[in-house]
């Protein structure tokens, strides 16, 4: 029972840590484009 | 862009958007599926006994895992040539996100491998050809996204990883027949004709349905984490050109 235990934790861990990764990365990106859309804004004239 | 074109290309991402959640919808109900098949519905191998009967269903696991990984290294040759032919990003960004998933998967193989092993041959690691060859292979695609990462320029980052996923895919092949062409320990499971392989083995009714199910699960599992990534390293991108253009 062990080993068929392990065998599907394994598999279903590294699924999971790479679903996490992406997660925190699209996270970060989003940050970013934050960060940069108020910069854009703030360094754009306005007309009025 | 025209103004009367901004509808259309948000009804598209608006498609795109749904396309993308049924997929992942998919991807759910398979792998739930194969997590009952390989554990309740397939029948136990009536040679086996004892642990070795029960890690018999790793096998679906594996399988899976192993087409998961064949299907990353595909789209990674397919995508590196057409980059490397038309030059267009996306390609590239295909290429790695194809690679990236197809490692996991690759990594998912050797593990299952491994604790498939132990009670079957009475050890966890042995350097038969089939285990070197594929462990070969993982590495060489972990050594790429390594070297990627250490490379500055975009351009030069998608020539060099293009080349390198086309001499990566050779191991490819040679981890296929290995088992076959080598004196092997391990199972041939397709079309096994090669008398110094062991391990030759039938599946019946049961089993050959749950291995269906596994590959079609683990087929929609990388496609879902591969169009997600692929979407991600694109912002990425566009992230980048937008923060050295305000720079």
């Amino acid at each position: 029972m062990f080993y068929l235990a392990a065998a599907f934790v394994a598999v279903w861990t590294a699924v999971t840590l790479y679903v996490v990764f992406m997660s925190r990365r699209q996270h970060a990106l989003e940050e970013e484009l934050g960060a940069i859309e108020e910069l854009v804004a703030a360094s754009t004239p306005r007309d009025h | 862009m025209t103004t009367a074109a901004l509808p259309q290309r948000r009804a598209a991402r608006g498609v795109g958007r749904i396309a993308l959640l049924m997929l992942n919808l998919a991807t759910v109900i398979a792998m739930a599926a194969l997590m009952w098949a390989s554990l309740s519905y397939a029948r136990p191998a009536l040679n086996l006994a004892g642990d070795e009967q029960l890690a018999q269903r790793i096998f679906y696991l594996h399988m899976g895992c192993n087409f998961g990984a064949l299907a990353g290294f595909l789209v990674s040759l397919a995508g590196s040539i057409i980059y490397l032919l038309t030059r267009d990003l996306d390609w590239d960004r295909a290429t790695q996100a194809a690679i990236e998933v197809g490692t996991i998967c690759g990594f998912g193989t050797i593990i299952t491998g491994i604790f498939w092993a132990k009670p079957t041959w009475n050890t966890y690691w042995t350097w038969d050809p089939r285990l070197t060859t594929a462990t070969i292979t993982v590495l060489l695609y972990i050594a790429y996204l390594l070297f990627r990462n250490g490379i500055d320029n975009r351009l030069t980052k998608a020539r060099f990883g293009s080349i390198y996923a086309l001499f990566a895919f050779l191991s490819l092949p040679l981890t296929y027949y290995s088992a076959r062409w080598f004196r092997s320990i391990h199972p041939v499971v397709f079309s096994g004709d090669n008398p110094e392989a062991q391990g030759d083995f039938a599946l019946g009714a049961s089993m050959t349905q749950t291995l269906f199910i596994g590959v079609i699960a683990f087929s929609l599992l990388f496609s879902t984490l591969m169009i997600m990534r692929f979407r991600q390293l694109r912002l990425e991108d566009a992230v980048a050109d937008l923060r050295e253009e305000i720079e």
